[in-house]
């Protein structure tokens, strides 16, 4: 792991577990209504404040906490425009097939490329702590991911043009 | 305008049936930018004689809770210069020094400094001073500012 990514995981690790602590709550505004509150924002009460985690301008989680719903979005690094089109496929895969991942939100917000929403009905299925080390993991994966995507692109590409350019030899 | 009227929230237009954003800030005194112009002043001075644990406790102490987005600005370029100018080495010891009411403030400044493009900038110096905060005093500063209604 690099130099700058564990103190930037590390932080994000601390904060979610601060931010990871739902509990039932059902709506104050809608009878027997039980929603996400982060979602519906309808109770301003309930909300708390939201945490940036940034490790440059590039690359930050957003993590919003209320009383029973949690929501944190990811910025994927994107230095260059291959690795700012690899990211949009990448996401647009995973938010395609959001019933199976579970927390994943099937839209990130705006301004970041994924988002997820913990609700107080995964924590009551899922270990916290586990959670918390699934985001953490997936951040450290998707940089790797992408960068081997990346790599694998170029020597495709460099072999497609030696295929084309034998003939003029 | 919508006119669907089975969608108009009827509870939202009789007043004080809802809390509104504003209602939840606890009241604070009105601090003038003056006052936090000479806090800035000071700091620099304190700085400059290399006395950080000084500035970063003095800056902390009183945090501009009732400024306007001016007063807060000001300080918050206040304390992001003590913070940048401490050595990593001693940021440690500094933080241990602290009492818990100005670890909880520093924590608000670490955050509010990530969600800027300022901040974001030297993101690496703000994310040793957050691991050292943890370090010493755990999670609870981090709880704590989620949970505070007063920003800084």
């Amino acid at each position: 792991m690099s130099q700058s990514l564990k103190p930037y995981l590390t932080a994000v690790r601390h904060s979610l577990t601060a931010a990871v602590s739902l509990e039932d709550f059902a709506s104050q505004v809608a009878e027997r209504h039980n929603d996400p509150e982060i979602e519906s924002q309808r109770t301003p009460e309930v909300l708390l404040n939201p945490m940036v985690i940034s490790r440059n301008e590039n690359e930050k989680v957003l993590i919003e906490s209320s009383i029973n719903s949690v929501r944190v979005s990811i910025k994927i690094k994107q230095s260059d425009e291959i690795e700012h089109i690899l990211v949009h496929k990448f996401t647009r895969f995973l938010t395609g097939r959001a019933e199976q991942f579970f927390i994943l939100r099937r839209a990130p917000i705006a301004g970041y490329d994924l988002s997820f929403l913990i609700t107080n009905l995964h924590t009551d299925q899922l270990m916290k702590a586990k959670l918390v080390d699934f985001i953490i993991e997936f951040m450290e994966d998707v940089d790797k991911e992408i960068s081997e995507m990346k790599l694998f692109l170029n020597a495709r590409a460099r072999f497609v043009a030696e295929a084309y350019l034998t003939p003029f030899d | 305008m919508d006119t669907d009227w089975r969608r108009i929230d009827i509870d939202a237009l009789e007043e004080g049936n809802r809390l509104t954003a504003a209602d939840l800030v606890p009241p604070a005194e009105p601090v003038s930018y003056e006052d936090v112009a000479v806090i800035n002043q000071q700091v620099k001075s304190l700085l400059a004689k290399g006395e950080n644990y000084d500035a970063l406790a003095y800056s902390l102490s009183s945090p501009p809770y009732g400024g306007d987005d001016q007063v807060k600005a000001l300080h918050l370029s206040t304390v992001f210069d003590i913070l940048k100018t401490t050595k990593t080495s001693s940021v440690a010891k500094l933080v241990g020094e602290l009492s818990t009411d100005e670890q909880d403030v520093l924590v608000k400044y670490l955050y509010k400094l990530m969600s800027l493009p300022q901040g974001q900038q030297s993101s690496g110096v703000l994310l040793a001073w957050l691991d050292k905060v943890v370090e010493v005093a755990g999670n609870g500063p981090i709880i704590r500012y989620l949970n505070d209604r007063r920003t800084v």
